[in-house]
């Protein structure tokens, strides 16, 4: 799916790592499945709270990258819900980035386990993602 | 003793010429004289008026001595001189004789020296009255004696020189003796009758005035039986007429009376008033006792009962007068004083303690100061009761509340306060704002100068003036009067006008305060919302700026990492059209970028009145057409119905302006409702009028939203965009609206929760001119 890429440090075959991106703003999702693909993850995207969670629910991602100013239902209360929900039936929550356009004292207050600031840089997602991914054997 | 009288006769400078005179026979004379003397005596017994028994007396005397002047003379002790109250032959013709000193003439030696005198040739003599002693040659008196006691002088003459025998002397002081007695005895009755006269009027004074007291007056004695009780004590008692009473009967059970003290407690017997007099207590001015009297019929009565006991010389009690002041008024007055300054005083806590919570509304100061001026009315029972504020600013008293007019009266007195325009300082009344100042209560004499000239439109002719002071300084008088009364302010009065004033003044204060207070909670609220609208305005315009910001960068370093990376190999269809996407992408956002920053200009323009229109004449259709065309380039996959009229409709825009309402109203329309659902767009005439709508299939608005959401950063809380992305500053209807305002047309919106929106404008049409018609 991806062509080679030399800015990919580690050629890890990670085809079976799978990445939640619950954004409603269409180009930020698309650009950020781009980047999610280039470094061998595969993307899927959700543009508001309701299909995020249904997704994460359904295909079980390794990863979320969230965005906090969602239709219908916000990233925090997506954030509450999964942890509710695995708390009930005793699973592991996927580490969530909150991807947002506001402080970042308001992201941090959302719960997540990383934090990515709009506007971002493509390394400093790559960056997030290797940490959360390889440097963190969480899942 | 006849030897020691003959003696002193003879010591006398008068000569006795004793001579015979042709007598009865001596038996005969003997019964004449004893049947006389009987007379006399029975004429003593049955006699007491004076004058008639001294009359008859001598009568009988005259008969026995066979004289032609016989007298009666009465001793004053008092003037120290004799009176002839009876007169027999000469001299009773004489209404009136002078009276005889003591020790001079005739009479007035035997009464000095108690004894017998007989002068037998008056010429030479010195008598008193000159009468006598022209028509008198002899004259012989003894003393009227009752023990030693001199009472008179009885004295009888004959016109021609006679000589009076022992017999005769001894004879006339028989007679002199029961004449003497009697008189006493007589003098004695009148003495007494007149004592008892006047023992009869005192009492008959006495009674007049018990029963003319106010008071109730009781009379008991040793036994504590009733004596006696006047009018008002039985009224106090509520006895129709006086009782037979005893304090015995009323220490048994069936007492018709219950006595209170001030507590209200009862009073056991051996406590009563009447109890510890008859005891001998005695009960007066401070130690007098304040009781309640409830009777059988149960009637209250407030008395105040003072009263002594009566001693016999020994010092012990014989008995007991109690007096009975009805005090029910005063005491009625007094609870009803206390009462109100008890209402005033919780009315003073309330105030103080109640509203200081947010949620207790405040109190207007007029409102509760009017209550205030009410209830002094009713306490103080004056006739109107006046309160005004001093304004520092103005020096005026403003009108603050008044009670005791009717109505019409009350609308009278507040423009008559409003046009009172003479500063306090500046008023002829130094002497009283000085006083005011200090802090005195002033009572008025409206009827005295410089007063009495004065406008007096209420009658009034006292009055009283109290200051309200605050931290020693004059913020108002309060006035009450009495009317026409010439009411004399008591010291308590004073007192609780005082009190009321100072009630006054603290409301007011507090009212200032509590106003302050919310005043200043508001201003702090006020900048609360600012702040916290200005934080939300914050964090919008932050997110829907980094949003495109973030989306353009992320996609351009894409494209650019390609363009580094790849070789001409790499350049497959595929990786063509993504980066064409990337880029269209990057178009987008700088196009939805650049929408954000005119509408925050606009928004800056309108804020400043520094909006740019320019008007010229245009058509309507061609601007919608053109504005649909655009709008469904940014969203192919929507269904936008366009409904026009067949020709042109011509109006003064500024068609840039106006395309940018429709977008605006396109934009939410197909924003706010499911992508599926179509949107239509419409345009109609309406006289002399074109009306532009836009209709969605959205989730509708709340009535009480369709007003708001005009205002700048207003976005319905429950509406959440439907499709597509982005919120928006929420400022395209605020700046739409002011657009087409200054266009001279209209906005508005109909809306139903469920049903859909449909915003609409209208302009004004250009009236049909000649060249449109080819």
């Amino acid at each position: 799916m991806s062509a080679p890429n030399q800015a990919q440090p580690t050629p890890t075959p990670a085809t079976e790592r799978l990445i939640l991106i619950i954004e409603d703003d269409v180009s930020i999702a698309e650009a950020l499945a781009i980047i999610v693909e280039d470094l061998g993850y595969a993307a899927i995207i959700a543009t508001d709270g309701p299909m995020g969670l249904d997704l994460a629910r359904s295909r079980r991602p390794n990863l979320i990258l969230l965005d906090l100013m969602l239709p219908q239902l916000s990233g925090q209360q997506v954030i509450a819900q999964l942890r509710a929900e695995h708390t009930a039936r005793g699973g592991v929550v996927p580490p969530i980035v909150v991807v947002t356009a506001a402080g970042r004292s308001q992201a941090s207050a959302a719960g997540g386990d990383a934090i990515i600031v709009k506007p971002f840089t493509l390394e400093t997602v790559e960056a997030t993602l290797h940490r959360l991914l390889d440097g963190n054997h969480r899942v | 003793m006849s030897a020691g009288k003959k003696q002193k006769r003879a010591t006398m400078r008068t000569v006795t010429a004793v001579t015979t005179s042709p007598a009865p026979t001596e038996g005969e004379a003997r019964v004449h004289q004893l049947e006389a003397l009987r007379a006399l005596t029975d004429t003593a017994l049955t006699h007491l008026e004076l004058e008639d028994l001294l009359e008859h007396l001598l009568q009988h005397v005259q008969e026995i001595m066979q004289v032609d002047h016989a007298a009666i003379l009465l001793l004053d002790t008092e003037h120290k001189e004799l009176r002839i109250r009876a007169v027999r032959g000469f001299g009773a013709s004489i209404a009136e004789h002078a009276p005889v000193p003591l020790g001079k003439g005739f009479a007035g030696r035997i009464a000095a020296s108690q004894t017998p005198l007989i002068v037998e040739d008056l010429s030479t003599f010195p008598l008193v009255n000159a009468y006598l002693q022209d028509r008198l040659q002899t004259l012989l008196g003894v003393p009227l004696l009752v023990a030693d006691r001199v009472v008179g002088v009885l004295q009888m003459g004959t016109a021609h020189p006679t000589y009076f025998t022992q017999e005769d002397i001894t004879l006339l002081q028989r007679v002199a003796g029961r004449i003497a007695l009697a008189v006493d005895r007589t003098l004695l009755y009148a003495e007494t009758e007149r004592a008892r006269t006047e023992a009869t009027l005192r009492a008959q004074q006495l009674e007049t005035l018990y029963a003319t007291l106010v008071d109730g007056l009781i009379m008991f004695d040793g036994q504590g039986q009733l004596l006696h009780m006047n009018p008002a004590a039985r009224t106090l008692l509520g006895l129709p007429r006086q009782p037979e009473y005893s304090l015995a009967e009323a220490a048994g059970r069936l007492s018709p009376y219950d006595l209170r003290d001030e507590q209200n407690h009862p009073l056991p017997f051996d406590r009563w008033p009447v109890t510890r007099i008859l005891q001998g207590e005695t009960l007066r001015d401070t130690s007098a006792v304040d009781v309640r009297l409830v009777n059988r019929d149960g009637q209250e009565r407030d008395l105040n009962i003072s009263g002594a006991p009566v001693r016999d010389q020994a010092g012990q009690p014989i008995g007991a007068v109690v007096v009975l002041h009805d005090v029910t008024e005063r005491r009625k007055l007094a609870r009803r004083t206390q009462e109100a300054l008890e209402a005033v005083l919780t009315m003073a806590e309330t105030l103080v303690t109640g509203p200081g919570s947010q949620e207790a509304p405040i109190e207007d100061a007029k409102t509760v100061a009017r209550q205030l001026a009410d209830l002094t009315c009713r306490v103080l029972n004056c006739q109107r009761v006046g309160i005004a504020l001093l304004d520092p600013a103005t020096d005026l008293l403003k009108p603050l509340a008044v009670a005791g007019l009717t109505p019409e009266q009350e609308a009278q007195w507040w423009k008559e306060q409003e046009s009172q325009q003479v500063p306090l300082h500046q008023s002829p009344e130094t002497e009283m704002v000085a006083q005011l100042e200090a802090g005195d209560v002033i009572q008025l004499d409206l009827t005295r100068p410089p007063y009495r000239d004065l406008p007096n439109p209420y009658g009034i002719t006292t009055m009283l003036a109290v200051p309200l002071r605050l931290e020693q300084r004059l913020v108002g008088v309060l006035t009450l009067d009495h009317a026409g009364e010439a009411h004399v302010y008591s010291l308590e009065e004073q007192r609780l006008a005082q009190a009321v004033a100072q009630l006054v003044t603290m409301v007011v204060d507090r009212e200032r305060l509590l106003r302050e207070r919310a005043e200043a909670e508001a201003r702090a609220l006020a900048w609360k919302d600012a702040n916290q609208r200005l934080e939300t305005f914050i964090g919008i315009v932050s997110h829907e700026l980094r949003t495109p910001v973030a989306a353009l960068l992320a996609n351009l370093q894409i494209v650019l990492r390609r363009f580094q990376n790849a070789t001409d190999a790499d350049w497959t269809t595929d990786r063509r059209n993504q980066m064409l996407e990337r880029l269209r992408r990057v178009d987008q956002q700088v196009r939805r970028l650049t929408r954000l920053i005119n509408d925050m200009i606009d928004l800056a323009r309108i804020r400043t009145g520094k909006l740019d229109i320019g008007l010229e004449p245009g058509d309507l259709g061609s601007i919608l057409i053109d504005t649909v065309r655009t709008e469904q380039a940014g969203y192919q996959e929507r269904l936008i119905q366009l409904d026009l009229p067949a020709t042109p409709v011509p109006a003064l825009i500024d068609p840039d302006r106006i395309g940018q309402v429709i977008s605006n109203y396109l934009t939410n329309a197909l924003k706010y409702s499911p992508a599926q659902a179509p949107v239509s767009v419409g345009l109609q005439l309406e006289e002399g009028w074109a009306r532009v709508w836009v209709r969605d299939q959205g989730p509708g608005i709340p009535a009480e939203e369709q007003s708001r959401i005009w205002e700048p950063f207003h976005r319905v809380a429950e509406i959440a965009v439907q499709s597509g992305s982005g919120v928006g500053l929420g400022l395209g209807l605020h700046i739409s609206k002011t657009l087409i305002e200054q266009q001279g047309g209209h906005v508005g919106v109909e809306s139903d929760v469920g049903a859909g929106s449909t915003f609409w404008f209208t302009l004004p049409l250009i009236e049909a001119e000649p060249r449109e018609s080819y």
